[in-house]
């Protein structure tokens, strides 16, 4: 169970973190691919962990 | 905190990111290995769920190994004064974890799938080959994603060593010359 936890925490904070976080140096520098990608590959990523970590949340 | 000009923060961080990538490397191609076995029906029973028991073992270390890599990560780049945001390997780095990260949710579902089966097939169930067959198809799926992470992981280290930076001042890179300890002093 504390593995699911791990497993859906880190990739909610961490990729909204790095989501957000390559979003906003692309707004602040420009286009860049790589940025790109990371913003939408890590917010994805977080979006589709979001609901199973409420999901988990309030299962208990 | 230094001892000897080495920065024991540093390379704790340093080593513990760099073993846990071999880790990885090491720990994929076993799962690669044990699988042959665990889907193969003509195995005694047995040894195959002796051998699945072992892969989800190591596939939950591989997990811990998976989620622990990006804090240490991130608290690395900060110990080591690397911008996360604006540096161009990093980010090239970071986009090869994501597509690691889409990978480990595409494999999610797959893992536990041949030990439930293998049980089930030892606890007496009627559809053995109906279990076998789903052993097999499972693991035939699985196996071209745990080869993609396997030279996913491989790239990001060798963008890693590629770009492995001497601190400023220093000749070595993981501890200052005796010269320069005694300047500090």
């Amino acid at each position: 169970m504390f593995l699911i936890w791990l497993l859906w925490l880190t990739i909610v904070i961490g990729g909204f973190y790095l989501g957000i976080g390559y979003a906003l140096q692309m707004y602040q520098s420009g286009f860049e691919i790589s940025l790109l990608l990371n913003a939408l590959i890590y917010c994805g990523c977080a979006m589709f962990a979001f609901p199973k970590l409420v999901k988990l949340a309030f299962k208990r | 905190m230094e001892i000897g000009g080495v920065n024991l923060l540093d390379i704790s961080f340093r080593g513990v990111h760099a073993l846990m990538a071999a880790a990885w490397l090491l720990f994929d191609f076993i799962v690669f290995w044990l699988h042959f076995q665990i889907k193969n029906p003509d195995y005694p029973l047995d040894a195959r769920i002796e051998r699945a028991k072992v892969m989800h073992g190591i596939d939950t270390v591989v997990a811990y190994i998976f989620l622990l890599m990006l804090p240490t990560g991130v608290i690395l780049c900060f110990i080591t004064d690397t911008p996360i945001f604006t540096t161009a390997w990093l980010s090239w780095k970071h986009l090869l974890y994501g597509l690691i990260i889409v990978d480990a949710l595409y494999l999610l579902p797959i893992s536990g799938t041949a030990l439930r089966n293998l049980k089930a097939i030892k606890d007496g169930a009627e559809n053995v080959d109906e279990l076998n067959q789903e052993i097999k198809r499972k693991m035939n799926q699985a196996m071209p994603a745990v080869w993609l992470v396997w030279i996913l992981v491989f790239a990001a280290s060798l963008i890693s060593v590629l770009n492995l930076k001497v601190p400023k001042g220093q000749e070595y890179i993981f501890r200052k010359t005796e010269a320069a300890v005694e300047m500090k002093k």
